[in-house]
């Protein structure tokens, strides 16, 4: 049995508490049961190698993971097999972000920690704010290196497909939609239910260290590999 | 135009400002994605905008916008004019659209 919160956010995210290093988080995976969790920051990824350093010390595997935002000001949460491709698009992000400060006093620091719990570094650049990639060149982007698409929050008042765009095109080549867990627990969903043709997934979109686990997904199979689980949930077009 | 005078001319509903007296605005933008926002207003604008969220008083102080409008009868979420207050970031609000207050203002500027 595997249980994976593929929606995590790290000190990096401004809006995250600012303890949330990766030792805390996985150490909080481990408390709250989860084989496998991704670190999703916005537009960054600066804490996925503390975190695979860490991995075998919790026995927790780290998949990696950002939470883009989109021109159109929609968030997706892109997962890759390889960090490899999270750091080819991370330079991606990079470049495609307005090259602006962070303005902490409303948005909140974005703290990079090391794998000791230190903090080595402050990002002082300004992360929470759209790219200028569009949707769909999103997807070919995320795609074109492996990874898996998953517009996150969909039905969120902002930030989301719903909000920003009205509908969700059955089209786009998503690979799942992801539910706020607590719409998932009010609408009663469970795994294998589908919208639009995608399978619905729910995870933790933890800010808050207590956050991390409070939702996720589950499969039978034990494993840590993201094309099995992927293949598990039936999502099968990424990879 | 002073603030002061806008606030007036457009019978907005203050929400959270400082020094209308003062505050000087010069040019107008209309834009609901703060990243357009930030490529496209100018210094000393006046920002019409649906969005209530916290967010757009970062991006208020990142353009030195004059006063952020919110159109449509759009509520600030509690913690924008919290923000708004201790960054000292002018907003009002008002029920007409942006294009109903865009064309009260035409030539005005």
């Amino acid at each position: 049995m595997t249980r994976f919160d593929f929606h995590v956010h790290t000190a990096l995210s401004a809006c995250a508490e600012d303890i949330m290093s990766p030792r805390q988080i996985l150490s909080r995976a481990r408390t709250a049961g989860l084989q496998v969790l991704a670190l999703t920051d916005h537009n960054a990824s600066a804490h996925l190698a503390p975190a695979l350093e860490l991995a075998g010390e919790f026995g927790v595997t780290v998949i990696p993971g950002i939470e883009v935002t989109s021109r159109e000001e929609v968030h997706l949460l892109a997962l890759f097999a390889a960090p490899e491709a999270l750091a080819d698009f991370q330079a991606l992000i990079d470049a495609s972000l307005p090259v602006e400060e962070n303005v902490s006093a409303v948005f909140g620091e974005q703290v990079v920690y090391n794998a000791r719990d230190e903090i080595v570094d402050v990002d002082n650049r300004l992360r929470q704010v759209g790219t200028a990639l569009g949707l769909a060149q999103l997807v070919q982007e995320i795609r074109g290196r492996q990874g898996v698409v998953i517009p996150a929050h969909v039905f969120r008042n902002r930030y989301s497909l719903i909000s920003q765009l009205g509908f969700i095109d059955p089209a786009s080549g998503f690979d799942a939609l992801e539910l706020q867990w607590r719409q998932w627990r009010r609408e009663h969903h469970r795994r294998g239910d589908r919208l639009d043709g995608f399978p619905l997934l729910t995870g933790s979109d933890a800010h808050f260290l207590e956050d991390v686990g409070r939702a996720y997904i589950e499969i039978e199979e034990t494993t840590a590999d993201l094309r099995r689980i992927m293949q598990a949930l039936q999502i099968g077009n990424g990879l | 135009m002073k603030l002061k005078h806008l606030i007036q001319e457009l019978a907005l509903c203050p929400l959270h400002v400082v020094d209308e007296d003062e505050t000087e605005v010069t040019a107008a933008y209309c834009g609901d994605l703060l990243s357009d926002v930030l490529a496209h207003a100018k210094p000393n604008s006046v920002w019409f905008t649906i969005q209530g969220h916290v967010n757009v008083v970062a991006v208020a102080q990142l353009r030195d916008i004059a006063c952020v409008v919110l159109v449509n009868g759009s509520a600030p979420d509690p913690q924008t004019i919290a923000k708004a207050r201790s960054q000292g970031v002018n907003l009002c609000g008002s029920e007409a659209s942006s294009a109903e207050l865009c064309m009260k203002l035409a030539g005005k500027l």
